[in-house]
Parts: C-alpha cells; structure tokens; sequence
C-alpha cells in the first residue's frame, strides 16, 4: 500500500462519505459488502463502520438476487424482477447502467442464479431457461447463453446466443475468456462460438468408489479469490459398511484456468455457500446453520459454530481476517477468522437467496 | 384444478356460477368412473398422514415428491397432453429440476422418456370403465338416509339425513338431525351438488361448524368424509344407509364393543329395526330403550362382570348379526393410527393442520384377534429424540389433549426463544394408554413442522 499522509487516512477512516474515497489513490479503496434484499433494495454497506452507505431501489420484484461485479467493482449485475431480468447498478450513484429481460414475447426466460462479467467488464452473460407460453400449452425450449454488451443500456438485446445445457446455476468468467458453468458437470465455454466441454466432471465422473455428487450451488461468489467454486456432498463406498460422507469442492482457478475437485472434509452439517480463505486456498468457510472452518489438507473440520440462525451466503473480506454472512433473513453478521463475534447489520428487508458480494473502491 | 389455475395463474376472469357450471360439465362429460377413482379415495376425501406406493420405479421421486402421486392417477391424457403436463411443469415451476431428486439426473428428459410413456399407458384417455358408466344410471341421492361415524374429540354419531332437491342440476338440500352416543345433539344442514353422476360434494354446518363433505354414491352403502376445509386433519369418515330397505338387517354398532360390567349407551343402525324382540345375550341387560325406529335402535345396556370375550349375539326382530358387537374384559392391544404422524404450524393466513390421533383397541380370544374399535385412552407427548429433548420440542411444538388426541400446533414463524429463531416445530412421541389399564399403550411418531403455502383440493 502507497503511503498516505496519516491527516488523509484519518480523514479517509472517520469520513461520512466513505465514497469520496474514489477521489483519492485505488490503493486506498474502502471494501464493501454489496446484496440485494426484499422488497427490491440493493444494498452498499460499509462492514468496518456497520452501516448502510447507499441504498438502490431497482425496478422490477425481488428474485433471486443473483449478483455480479464489474471488473472495477463499481457496478454491480443483479439477477431481479423474478429471474426475469438482468440489471445493472452503479454503486456510485444507484444509477440504473443496464437492463436485459431474457424473455422475448411469448418466450419467457428465466435465470437460476446463471450470471458472470466478461473479465474486461464489456460483456455481460446469462443462461436463461425458456419456454414458450402458447394459449393452451407450454414448450420447453433449450437453455440459452445470453451474451451482452454491457453498454448496450437500458433495453439490451443480446448480442449472440448459443445452446446452453440444461440445469445450470452459477457461472464465471475466467481471464482467459472461457465461461465456467455450474450443471451437471462444471462446462467450459467458449462464449465466442457457443462450443461447450466439461471442464469437472460431476455427474458424470467416473469414481466407482463414490456415488454422484449433490451440489445446490446458487450464491455466485468467488471475486475474493477469483476462483469459481462449487462445494458438493458425496458419499464413498455407497451402501457398504464402509460407507463415508464428506464435504469436497468442484473448483476452477479463474486467473490459470486449472480445475481440481477433491474431497475436503467430513459431512457433519449442512452447509449453502462456501468460500476458500483468501490467505491459504485449502482453507474453506461455509455457513448455513453453522458457521465452519475446513482445511483440506487434512480433511478436519476445523471449527464449527452454531450461529444465531441460517445464512445462506458466506464471503470474506479480502485480507482474510472477516467473514461475512448474509442471505435468508435480514441481518448480515461479521465474525473474524476465530469466529469472534463482530456484530450485525440490519436491513429493512429479506436477503433470502441474494448473493453477499465484496466491493472495492 | 385446472380451471383454477387458468384464473391463479393466467388472469381468467369467471364469475363463480359460471365456474361452477364449467366444473359441473367438464366432470360430468370427461369424468372418471367410480372404478377409476376409487383408488384414489383417500384423496379426494383429503385424508392425510398416508404413505403412497405405486408400480414403477422412480415415479415417486420424479413427481410425487413435490405432491401426491394420487394426484396424476386420478387424470386421463392422451399421449401428448401427459408431454404438455411435463412441459407445464418446468415452464411454470422453474426450479423443479433443480431440486433434490431432480439435480441428480436430466429430469425433463427423463419425465418425457419414462414417466410420460408409463401414465399415457396407464392412464390413457379412454378406457373401458369410463364408457360403461356413461350408459349406467345415475345414483339418486334423494330421499331419507342415516350417517354415521366419528368426529375426533367429540365421539360417535348418527344422523338422520333429509336430502331434497335443490335450483340447479344435481343439486341438493341437506338436513341432519341427531346425536353424538353421549347423547349431545348434533344438527345440521347444507347444500350438495353430485358430479358425473356418484360424486357427492356438500358444505355442511354440524352444531355451528363449517365442514366440507365427500361421499361416493356409487356404493351400495355410500361413504366418505367429513372434513374442515381449514384443517383438513379434522375430518371424520362416514357411512349413509337409505333409511328404508326391502329386507331387515343390521349394519352397524355404535360402539364396536362392550366391556364387562359396563353400562352405557348402544346404539344399532339397520333396517327393520322397529319390531320384535331386543335379544343381547345372556350377559347384556337391556335397561332402557331409548329412541327406536325401523332404522335405527338407541338403548341403554348393561353388560355384567361376566362378560365372556367374544363377538356377542345380537338379535333385533328378524335381523341378528354375529360379528357385530364385541364383548371384552380387558384391552390386551392397543393400535395408534396414524403410525407416523405431520401436523403444521400455522396463522390466520395458513391454518395450522392437528394431528388427529386414534387409537384402537384388541383383545385375543384363543388365537383370534377381536377388534374392539376406539377404546378410552389417555394421550401425551414426549421427545421422540435426544435431539428434541435437547430443543424442548414438546415445549414449543404444541399441545395434545389428553382425552381426545388431538394436538394442536403452536404459532408459525421464527420463535425468539428457540436455539437458531427456529420454528415451532418438533419431534415427537405420542403415547396413548388405556383407561384403567395403563400398562397397555401404543406410539406414533409426530412430526410438528412449517405450513404448505400451495394448498390446491388435491395435494
């Protein structure tokens, strides 16, 4: 970090406007916490200082609440108004910067948390599962990939599309260009020519010991680490007397493109959402009911806490030292890296299955 | 179902006469026959706490995880409206292939490619049974019945039951007139509408309750179920018997069974029951006659302490039945139904749904087993875990009338007190022992837990 005078950093700390931060060096960029919550506010939220800096009213009914940033962190993309659309926000100002509809007139498209931003924040894409409503019957059409122009405004058409699998939830874009989309199996895709693989294979692996993995992966984080991570439960040696249940992760390194997927852990709870330490990448934290430590280097949990109620998202300031929990009700909770309690945030409205992004600027 | 659903989801605009004419036609023109619902009865008479099974693999997990399974058998599609059904499934339920039974396979494939073949097969959308009953006389519900059965925590009853033609096609007016067996009057009346010619659909008011009322003419003795709409776990199952009827018999006693040196109120429901000698064996004293007419015969008994275990002969006139009226001197089992048990929190908005428990009672003479029907039991509730025990679950879940059995939740929503905010909800060990013979109890598990928010007529 550039010095700074310690008179501008003081003032930088106690400002009122953390905001006018922009005005000053990127090194001294604040972190946010950035949801969205019923009825259909998003939220930009100062967690050292535990208050609501800027509330956005975007158009439209909450769902799912889906979230993704610009590479500048300075716009937020939100899946809103009943899956049915996709949104851009300036953090900055609420300045509504985007809006898509997946859906085209009797065609109508809705999105399972399927959201990413091209890594030059030029592109925005979505998977949108469609069908066409006819008078007296519906049709299911094959999924799409959306790809947009993220300057294209309030009406964006997209500006290519191509075959998508069907049931898939979260996606990233990779530095090099791929789309990594979270369904059957972890697919890498091209978004230039639609051409699709599998990048992990989950369904589809073969690992006669285990049975097939189940992952119900809907909270798009990861801009901590730029990782794209899904965590699944599995059982080893189904059936037999042997038989074990653990915790692994599906998990593609969005800066190199490597992919791995291993076991981390023993299943002993639930757990929604899980994100890898920043500081050391075989450490993960997942939350639910409990909030968790797990080290996959020597499979344990860790620690484990009981909290106060269920949170579905879980996220990490970016040195490591804070988790963040958000998602379900509406309080966010801060622990630190030793599960200390740090306090809440309160929110006027329900998080329910938004994503709990972090934001720097 | 459908019609709603035109209106729920698509903004149809229907004035209620007009739907229920469209009803009223479309059951009448493209129904099932009784044949063809019959295994779906419980159903249709919203009969909760029942484990379904049927013969093919993964129906269940592809569809009746989210709803009954009766609910598509009581359908009949060609092959194509069962692919539309599948269609209609993923367009409006976006998330049902992503869930649980769903994420683990090509759902959409699979529905189209096993289940759709299967149920276009199994349930085609002609069939013999259907054409047949378009050429059977319709069952005519006018005239003078009895009903009987059991209303949870209120007991036995029988009612007289008047049913006269009322405005409109099929449709009725209905008077009851009777009594619980303690000898609490119980009276009655509402409107009924039959569809496609056996469907018996009524709104009641019993002493000042509203209830819903199910019945299937088609059975030489019409039966079903009376239930409240706003909790469909307080229902009763009845059975309605034309008051009048060419040859004397008996049907029914009320109750099953008489226990040794017991003196209490029995009740006989038949036909031609208004003549003759009243014969109960040795061991029964017939203290007092107390209402007696050609269908039905209300008496005071005495049963004295040498009751000997066995079915006990009846003899009324002409007519005697042996199996109908079981003696017994102590209960040696007792069987508490449901086995496993769900009950709802709930609010004004969501009713809570009771648990309704019953218990019934047997004896064994030699090696037979002789059902006594519902016998006096005291009920309570324990954890049915360590982790219930450890959350308080009998604390927060609700509370369970120790004379009835019926329990009711508590409150919906996040509870402050509970670890987590959690719910109302618990875990929990119902146990019923029998009055004076406390040694003898039955258990079932209850399931305590949070609303149904989709509340459709078949769930």
């Amino acid at each position: 970090m550039k010095r700074l005078n310690l008179t501008l950093a003081g003032l930088l700390a106690l400002s009122a406007q953390p905001l006018l931060a922009d005005a000053v060096q990127d090194d001294a960029a604040r972190e946010y916490l950035v949801t969205m919550a019923h009825p259909n506010q998003l939220y930009v939220i100062d967690p050292e200082a535990r208050e609501v800096v800027r509330t956005c009213d975007v158009k439209g009914d909450f769902g799912p609440g889906t979230l993704q940033l610009s590479p500048d962190e300075r716009t937020a993309y939100v899946l809103h108004h009943r899956w049915e659309e996709a949104v851009g926000i300036d953090l900055t100002s609420c300045e509504e910067v985007f809006r898509a509809s997946g859906s085209i007139d009797s065609i109508r498209a809705k999105s399972i948390a399927s959201l990413a931003v091209s890594p030059d924040g030029s592109r925005l894409y979505s998977v949108w599962d469609r069908v066409r409503l006819g008078l007296d019957h519906y049709e299911v059409l094959e999924p799409q990939l959306a790809v947009y122009d993220t300057a294209s405004g309030l009406d964006a058409e997209p500006i290519a599309t191509f075959p998508a699998p069907r049931q898939v939830t979260t996606m990233a874009a990779a530095e090099d260009g791929y789309l990594y989309l979270a369904g059957a199996d972890i697919y890498r895709m091209d978004p230039e020519n639609g051409d699709t693989e599998i990048a992990i294979a989950n369904r589809n692996w073969d690992r006669p010991d285990f049975s097939p993995p189940d992952s119900l992966a809907i909270w798009s984080m990861g801009e901590v680490t730029d990782e794209f991570l899904r965590p699944y439960t599995v059982a080893e040696h189904p059936g037999e007397e042997n038989e074990a249940w653990h915790w692994g992760i599906s998990r593609v390194d969005l800066t190199s493109g490597e992919t791995e997927n291993k076991e981390i852990a023993p299943f002993e709870f639930i757990i929604f959402s899980m994100v890898s330490d920043p500081r050391e990448q075989d450490v993960f934290y997942g939350v639910y009911t409990q909030l968790s430590k797990l080290d996959s280097r020597t499979r344990e949990i860790v620690k484990v806490i009981d909290l106060d109620h269920t949170y579905y998202s879980i996220n990490t300031s970016y040195d490591g030292s804070r988790i963040y929990l958000g998602g379900a009700s509406s309080d966010i909770a801060i622990y630190d890296d030793d599960f200390n309690d740090l306090g809440r945030i309160e929110l006027p409205g329900d998080m329910s299955t938004a994503t709990l992004k972090v934001a720097r600027f | 179902m459908t019609v709603a659903r035109m209106q729920v989801m698509h903004g149809l605009e229907l004035p209620n006469d007009a739907r229920r004419d469209i009803v009223k036609y479309l059951a009448d023109t493209r129904g099932l026959a009784p044949e063809e619902s019959e295994t779906q009865r419980a159903l249709i008479e919203r009969r909760l706490n029942r484990i379904e099974s049927f013969d093919h693999p993964i129906y269940q997990e592809m569809c009746a995880r989210c709803h009954t399974g009766g609910r598509a058998q009581l359908q009949r599609r060609s092959q194509g409206e069962w692919e539309h059904l599948v269609n209609f499934h993923i367009g409006q339920f976006q998330t049902t292939e992503y869930q649980s039974m769903a994420r683990d396979r090509d759902w959409f494939g699979v529905a189209l490619d096993e289940i759709v073949p299967w149920l276009a097969e199994t349930q085609g959308l002609t069939s013999e049974a259907w054409e047949a009953w378009q050429q059977a006389e319709p069952h005519e519900p006018e005239g003078e019945w009895q009903l009987w059965g059991h209303w949870p925590g209120e007991g036995d009853f029988y009612a007289d039951v008047s049913v006269v033609a009322a405005e409109g096609e099929d449709a009725y007016r209905v008077a009851l007139d009777g009594a619980f067996t303690d000898g609490r009057r119980l009276d009655g009346e509402g409107q009924a509408v039959v569809y496609t010619g056996y469907e018996w659909r009524a709104r009641l008011t019993l002493n000042g309750r509203d209830f819903k009322q199910v019945l299937d003419l088609s059975r030489e003795h019409p039966g079903g179920r009376i239930f409240d709409d706003h909790d469909d776990a307080l229902g009763m199952q009845v059975t309605m018997l034309p008051q009048e009827a060419q040859a004397a018999n008996l049907v029914a006693s009320l109750p099953a069974s008489l226990k040794a040196g017991e003196r209490r109120r029995l009740v006989l429901l038949g036909h031609g029951l208004d003549k003759g000698e009243i014969d109960l064996g040795e061991h029964v004293t017939l203290r007092r006659v107390v209402e007696r007419s050609a269908h039905r015969l209300v008496m005071d008994v005495e049963a004295d302490s040498l009751l000997p275990t066995g079915w006990l002969p009846v003899t009324v006139g002409e007519s005697s039945a042996d199996a109908l009226l079981a003696g017994y001197r102590q209960v040696d089992r007792l069987e508490v139904s449901p086995a496993l048990g769900v009950a709802r929190i709930g609010n004004d908005k969501t009713p809570p749904v009771s648990g309704v428990f019953t218990a019934a009672g047997y004896t064994q003479m030699g090696d037979e087993t002789l059902p006594l029907g519902q016998v006096p039991v005291r009920w309570d509730v324990a954890p049915w875990d360590d982790i219930a025990e450890r959350d308080e679950d009998v604390k927060f879940a609700g509370v369970m009338d120790a004379a009835t059995g019926v329990f009711s939740p508590a409150g919906a929503g996040p509870n402050p007190q509970r670890q987590y905010n959690a719910n109302s909800v618990g875990n929990l060990r119902v146990t019923a022992a029998v009055e004076g013979q406390p040694e003898i109890q039955d258990e079932a598990q209850l399931i305590v837990t949070v609303q149904r928010w989709n509340n459709p007529p078949l769930r």
